[in-house]
């Protein structure tokens, strides 16, 4: 039984989103095609997928409305990860080198680096150790682990109030951030309880989902000194240790409510954000390149555009292929209302203040534009949410 | 206009908690200011950082804040935003790299070094917040909890069932089992929410539980199982009232209410 229950949790939880987050890779940059990315990645497309799978169920299906979400969202999730997989395929079909070599080496490095990446690892696994055996009491919790538990149990979706077991009209505040019916769902698909689920299990998913992002900020802005980068993870690993100067800040969340909404969209949604948009802004520089495999590239393939400077030479144009990066960005934003319905208010200020200061250090209008396309999701959840309040 | 403002003011100290992790981002962010050549960069972790901030303490985004969200209490949230973390971090080992380069390989370590220990010493430890303890079991929830559920739940395939918990066991027990159904939740024993509950108020009495009153509201409601505190006295002895013991736990007795189940039956059939 226990055997059945982890090869689910890998199954859905590592396996499925990892396949999921391939879709996307074939419109990313080549030195963005990470394992990282792709894991990540694949969380933002299958979680969006989720919200758009959950909330016509809640609003459309009367009764045993969680199990109609469970059918179609294993099947929509079955479905992109088959895609993922048949689209990866394709793409090594026309480049083997369609994935860029990991950068991570441990046992090139020097020893100081070396030992940067091992305390840093250690911190991650005190972090680990301790969210299996500490218990934080937070009253939302009564909430939220709770939602889960009466989805599990029910069978139904925001109908029961979880404090009580009354049984409620539509709980409208709370039905369009459908983050407890995810985890309803995981508990369904492993067997595992979803208070189980959420206090012991997630915290080995979302902590390292978080470094992740941090990973992939700190290694975007230390690309040209990768010596400084376990200096700068150990710093982020210590901020979050002792980031709790108040019940309030974004580190506090992480580490003692790290499975509730908010706590994934302040600590995961909104890095991944940030995360994302230095990737689109702060990315190809004209820069002249090494040599190019000349002929192995051929037009319009996945890899970034280089034009011939003669003599074997390539430049890059910087034109690498940017459609799947803000594609992600449109992911994160609808993966803020799958945690919290104010996740998605925040995440548009953030991109909105972002495109805002890019914009003018760019000096390009079409910035600003991009990034209200990229909001759209939001505006549309906000609609849907005043909609059904009035 | 300038009251709004110095609310704003007293959640950004809440929020730093008069540590001095907040000073450390400053000193970041001004480092940031004068020394990131990179525009794209400084437009995001100067810039922005500052801009979200200045707009934080800005009495109007406050007023639209309320009134888009209806409370706030989570005014707070704002500062999420700003990546005070990445700040120190980028700026810290941009320093550690600028002294590198100046002084030498030893000076870079000392500074990081020290710029570890200053995040420890400004910062305040996770894991000793009163809100953490050993878990005792994979749930996270009290031992005790799972115990007195274990003693009233259905059956399988048998109806939910009403019951009534001390104040302090409220919020655990619908994460351990939703088939028990409460008279009151959390949303009645918060005080900051100062919601009244009729049974509440009777069973949140500072020392004494009136039990003919509470038998009278309990059984009005079909509520067949009790949870009485394990630090308060009683007006009387339950099981005169019909009460039978099923069970202490942890100094919490467990009433089952046969006249409940009576009632009901005779209502529902």
């Amino acid at each position: 039984m226990v055997i059945i229950k982890g090869i689910s949790l890998i199954l859905w939880l590592l396996a499925i989103p990892s396949c999921i987050g391939l879709i996307p890779v074939r419109w990313m940059p080549k030195e963005k095609r990470t394992v990282g990315a792709v894991f990540t990645g694949g969380y933002f497309i299958m979680l969006s997928l989720c919200w758009l799978v959950t909330v016509p169920c809640i609003l459309l299906v009367k009764y045993y409305s969680f199990r109609t979400m469970s059918a179609w969202f294993t099947a929509v999730s079955l479905l992109a990860a088959a895609a993922g997989i048949g689209l990866t395929v394709w793409n090594f079909r026309q480049d083997s080198r369609f994935f860029p070599r990991p950068e991570l080496n441990l046992f090139g490095m020097p020893a100081e680096v070396k030992i940067g990446w091992i305390l840093f690892f250690l911190l991650i696994f005190w972090q680990l150790y301790k969210a299996f055996t500490m218990a934080s009491f937070d009253g939302d919790d009564a909430e939220y682990v709770a939602q889960s538990l009466v989805t599990q149990q029910s069978e139904t979706m925001y109908l029961i109030k979880p404090y009580t077991g009354g049984t409620t009209s539509l709980d409208i505040r709370h039905s369009l951030a459908v983050m407890p019916i995810w985890v309803a769902f995981i508990g369904r698909k492993t067997g595992i309880h979803t208070t189980v689920l959420a206090h012991s299990v997630l915290p080995f998913l979302l902590l390292p989902l978080t470094y992740t992002v941090y990973y992939g900020i700190g290694s975007h802005l230390l690309k040209k000194k990768k010596e400084y980068l376990p200096a700068f993870m150990v710093i982020i690993a210590l901020l979050q240790l002792f980031g709790n100067v108040s019940i309030y800040t974004n580190e506090t969340f992480f580490l003692t409510r790290t499975w509730q909404g908010k706590a994934v969209a302040a600590n995961f949604v909104i890095p991944a954000t940030i995360w994302l948009l230095l990737w689109i802004f702060d990315g190809g520089n004209g820069r002249e390149s090494a040599p190019m495999p000349a002929g192995k590239q051929k037009p319009g393939m996945p890899g970034g555009s280089f034009r011939p400077l003669g003599q074997g030479r390539w430049k890059d144009t910087g034109k690498q292929p940017q459609a799947g990066l803000w594609a992600l960005l449109c992911t994160v934003n609808m993966t803020a209302g799958v945690c919290t319905s104010m996740g998605v208010f925040l995440n548009a200020i953030l991109v909105a203040a972002a495109a805002f200061w890019l914009m003018v250090a760019e000096r390009k209008f079409s910035i600003l534009v991009k990034a209200g396309l990229v909001c759209i999701p939001n505006v549309i959840y906000m609609a849907l949410y005043l909609f059904l309040h009035v | 206009m300038y009251g709004i403002f110095m609310e704003s003011v007293v959640i950004f100290k809440n929020y730093t908690g008069g540590r001095y992790l907040a000073a450390m981002f400053f000193l970041a962010l001004l480092y940031l200011l004068f020394t990131e050549k990179d525009r794209r960069r400084r437009a995001m972790f100067v810039y922005m950082p500052i801009s979200l901030l200045l707009a934080f303490f800005f009495p109007v985004t406050r007023k639209v804040f309320v009134r888009l969200m209806g409370e706030g209490d989570t005014y707070y949230r704002i500062l999420w935003l700003v990546p005070m973390g990445i700040v120190i971090a980028y700026g810290g080992v941009k320093f550690a790299c600028f002294v590198c380069e100046e002084i030498g390989a030893w000076a870079k370590r000392l500074i990081l070094a020290v710029l570890c220990v200053a995040v420890m010493l400004c910062g305040k430890y996770v894991y000793a917040s009163q809100y953490m303890s050993k878990a005792e079991n994979p749930y996270h929830i009290p031992q005790k909890v799972i115990d007195i559920c274990d003693v009233i739940a259905p059956e399988d395939g048998e109806e939910r069932i009403w019951a009534v918990f001390p104040t302090d066991l409220v919020y655990f027990v619908r994460q351990y089992d939703t088939d028990i159904q409460m008279l009151y939740g959390r949303e009645m024993v918060e005080p900051k929410w100062q919601y009244a509950e009729p049974v509440h108020t009777v069973m949140n009495h500072p020392s004494r539980i009136d039990i003919e009153e509470l038998l009278a509201l309990t059984r009005e409601r079909s509520c067949t199982y009790l949870v009485l505190p394990n630090n308060k006295g009683v007006s009387a002895d339950p099981e005169k009232f019909g009460l039978e013991l099923l069970d202490t736990i942890e100094g919490y007795p467990i009433y089952y209410d046969p006249v409940a189940a009576r009632m009901m039956e005779e209502r529902y059939g």
